[in-house]
């Protein structure tokens, strides 16, 4: 008995190698679609690399950082995209929090109304931009049409472009769009909860408010991690609406990059500006990550 | 079953591989005949005519067949597409239609094949061609695209209206705001003048106009010279239409086509647009059909009337592979026949000379005698490798002036910085 151990731990590869083995196929692939061209961007950033003056490229150090943090554009496009996250992945999360615990519950239609909710994510986002652009149109859009019929203002506001309005339009569409994923995301949590915790709480005479806050939310709270995740990293690069459905306003930090990029063709200053955003994303998603790990642990 | 399990895969993965290599390239030349493609915009009836055109060519030339790549109507997206196109190295689309302020910056970085050697070749006469816009398709030296056709910015008027309390055509920014207030309230239209105000290419070119008109400038043989008093009462003279109603909110996210619509339904007295929207206007559901007028821009005090030149022209890929051919079929579109018959079918304006005196084409489009003077004398927005940049800074700024974030002084202080933060780098 004990040679034929010896012989079978010989010939069989120990766990770990095999491992290595069977992820380095994924890993190679890995490395070379996104650990390269985040190198090669990293390089651009460091060097004078415009398209029109193709002759003078060079290498430049972090000239071209020092002269995106100076730059006023720059900065209000931190600024918009700082606001346009927390105010967007907020009320993406309460109203995707309040349609879970509506779908939660049984009642007749629910099966119609769970994959209608969903709608506003499967339309491509270029499509629905094109559609609120139109719904938003000072002289033809819907909005204004209703607004005046029920007399609440006197004459279309020109929502997309008035400084005062242009950010809550592309919030509010963003919204629109991204709730159904929040939900989805909130309810399959919330299908995990055991239906015995209720029991016992209402047992013990909680009501409802209670019973929400200390169960629900707590056993949530994984869930709830990882949808904030995506959606923060999500919003903070928002970009198609802000193309297509208002042409740059507000200018958010993806735009300017890509104004930088494909517009100006300066690839040296727009490497920098995506190294930055990769840097911002780069730190939320580890600080998220570990107070998800401390959440696990207790 | 393992066995089994494992064919299958390696059967799908054959497969797989093969129909990658099975594609191959579309190669351009089978039996003698060579396929080209054009990139094209649609807007109008741009897309029909040329498909007319294409027909006589083939016909005429049994050797190049021409493949069509239909553009997105922005002229913003369409250069976007091309830095695609160029960066990757692409010998996909041969025949570009290129905005005129994009030779500059396309020929520094390499990207358009230098064509005086088929201009030799094929003997083409350039004479003929406004030399103002052939000189900004011409990059050190060589020519980079043959002018295709070209616009210039007008002002369009309910004639109709104007005959009817007696007025003739105003010539001043300040009387083109009286008429337009009276027309309004005794008509009842809802807007008097509409522009393009919104962030983007159009409005520089609206702006200028304004600008130029007022004594003005933005920059001038490579100085910034947009701070200046003129500027400032130009900027002022844009945004009182605003104020007073005369011209809608709205306008600051109008673009040409938002414009064109208001106008040709009826909505407006007065609107800034380009010569293709004459065309639509007079079309048989054209509400405005047979009531419409066009003339040169109004000024302001200090200025003369301007207007800003647009126009297409047709360049080449350095990384084409079927150059000449593209070549013959920009020759054909170019000359004199066909600029003839784009123009009495789109209502665009033909880059020839003598084509303005040709008595057919001005029967379709009869300002273009009166208003010669005005597609001769178009002004040309600064012809600078930079000038994405440079007008992106003028645009924003401006609009942000419009909008009301910001005072004329600021925006045009603000806009001088930039542009020579820009310039000196």
């Amino acid at each position: 008995m004990k040679k034929k151990e010896k012989t079978k731990g010989q010939n069989r590869l120990s766990e770990g190698k095999l491992a290595i083995i069977l992820i380095s196929p994924a890993l190679i692939i890995i490395l070379a679609i996104a650990i390269f061209p985040l190198l090669q961007t990293v390089s651009y950033s460091m060097q004078y690399f415009d398209l029109r003056f193709p002759l003078k490229q060079e290498f430049i150090g972090f000239q071209n950082y020092g002269r995106m943090l100076h730059n006023r554009v720059f900065w209000d496009a931190t600024w918009n995209t700082v606001f346009f996250t927390v105010v967007s992945v907020s009320l993406e999360f309460a109203a995707g929090l309040l349609i879970a615990l509506l779908l939660h519950r049984k009642f007749i239609g629910r099966g119609i109304v769970r994959a209608s909710v969903l709608v506003p994510w499967a339309i491509p986002t270029v499509i629905s931009a094109r559609m609120w652009q139109w719904m938003y149109h000072d002289q033809f859009g819907i909005i204004n049409y209703v607004f005046i019929k029920f007399g609440i203002i006197k004459e279309g506001i020109v929502w997309l472009q008035n400084p005062e309005t242009s950010m809550i339009s592309i919030i509010i569409t963003d919204v629109w769009k991204t709730t159904p994923f929040m939900a989805l995301m909130l309810l399959a949590g919330l299908q995990l909860i055991n239906k015995n915790m209720y029991e016992s709480a209402n047992i013990d005479g909680a009501n409802s408010i209670q019973k929400f806050f200390h169960i629900t939310i707590p056993i949530l709270k994984p869930t709830i991690m990882v949808a904030l995740i995506f959606r923060t990293l999500d919003a903070f690069r928002i970009f198609d609406l802000v193309k297509v459905m208002s042409y740059g306003r507000p200018p958010t930090l993806a735009y300017i990059n890509y104004e930088n990029l494909i517009q100006f063709l300066k690839f040296g200053y727009g490497s920098a500006i995506s190294i930055f955003i990769f840097i911002f994303i780069f730190i939320f998603a580890f600080i998220y990550m570990k107070s998800l790990g401390k959440k696990f642990e207790r | 079953m393992k066995k089994i399990t494992f064919i299958f895969f390696a059967v799908m993965f054959l497969l797989f591989a093969g129909t990658i290599f099975a594609g191959g390239s579309q190669d351009s030349a089978e039996n003698g005949v060579v396929t080209i493609s054009m990139a094209s915009g649609t807007v109008g009836h741009e897309l029909d005519v040329l498909k007319e055109q294409i027909a006589v060519f083939e016909s005429e030339n049994s050797d190049i067949k021409v493949n069509l790549v239909p553009l997105p109507e922005s002229a913003t997206e369409r250069h976007d597409l091309y830095v695609t196109w160029f960066v990757g190295q692409s010998s996909d689309v041969d025949i570009l239609m290129e905005d005129i302020i994009w030779p500059p910056e396309f020929g520094a970085a390499g990207w358009l094949k230098p064509l005086n050697e088929y201009i030799e070749k094929y003997n083409m006469d350039t004479t003929d061609f406004f030399q103002g816009i052939l000189d900004v398709n011409t990059v050190g030296g060589e020519v980079v695209s043959i002018p295709w056709f070209t616009d210039a910015g007008l002002m369009y008027y309910r004639k109709d209206l104007l005959e009817k309390y007696g007025y003739n055509p105003p010539v001043t920014y300040e009387n083109l705001k009286n008429i337009a207030q009276d027309i309004m309230e005794k008509e009842g239209i809802k807007n008097g003048f509409v522009w393009q105000g919104a962030s983007y290419e159009g409005l520089t070119c609206s702006a200028l106009e304004f600008i130029w008109g007022h004594g003005g400038d933005f920059i001038k043989d490579g100085r910034v010279v947009i701070n200046s008093p003129n500027t400032i009462a130009a900027l002022n003279t844009m945004k009182d239409f605003i104020d007073s109603n005369v011209s809608p909110k709205g306008v600051i996210s109008y673009q040409e086509e938002d414009a064109r619509h208001l106008f040709q339904n009826g909505d407006s007295v007065f609107m800034r647009n380009w010569p293709y929207a004459w065309k639509l206007a007079q079309e048989e559901d054209s509400p405005v059909k047979g009531k419409i007028g066009a003339m040169a821009n109004p000024t302001g005090p200090n200025g003369e009337s301007s207007a800003t030149l647009g126009g297409w022209n047709l360049g080449i890929s350095n990384y084409s592979e079927n150059s000449e051919a593209a070549f013959r079929f920009i020759m054909f579109l170019t000359g004199k026949e066909q600029q003839k018959y784009k123009s009495m079918n789109t209502g665009q304006n033909p880059t020839l000379k003598t084509l303005y005196s040709d008595p057919e084409i001005l029967k379709v489009n009869p300002f273009y005698e009166s208003l010669y003077d005005v597609f001769v004398g178009a002004k040309g927005r600064p012809g600078h490798v930079k000038y994405a940049e440079l007008s992106n800074v003028f645009y924003t700024n401006v609009n942000s002036f419009l909008v009301g974030n910001i005072n004329s002084e600021e925006c045009v202080e603000t806009i001088e910085t930039e542009c020579k933060t820009i310039l000196s780098n």
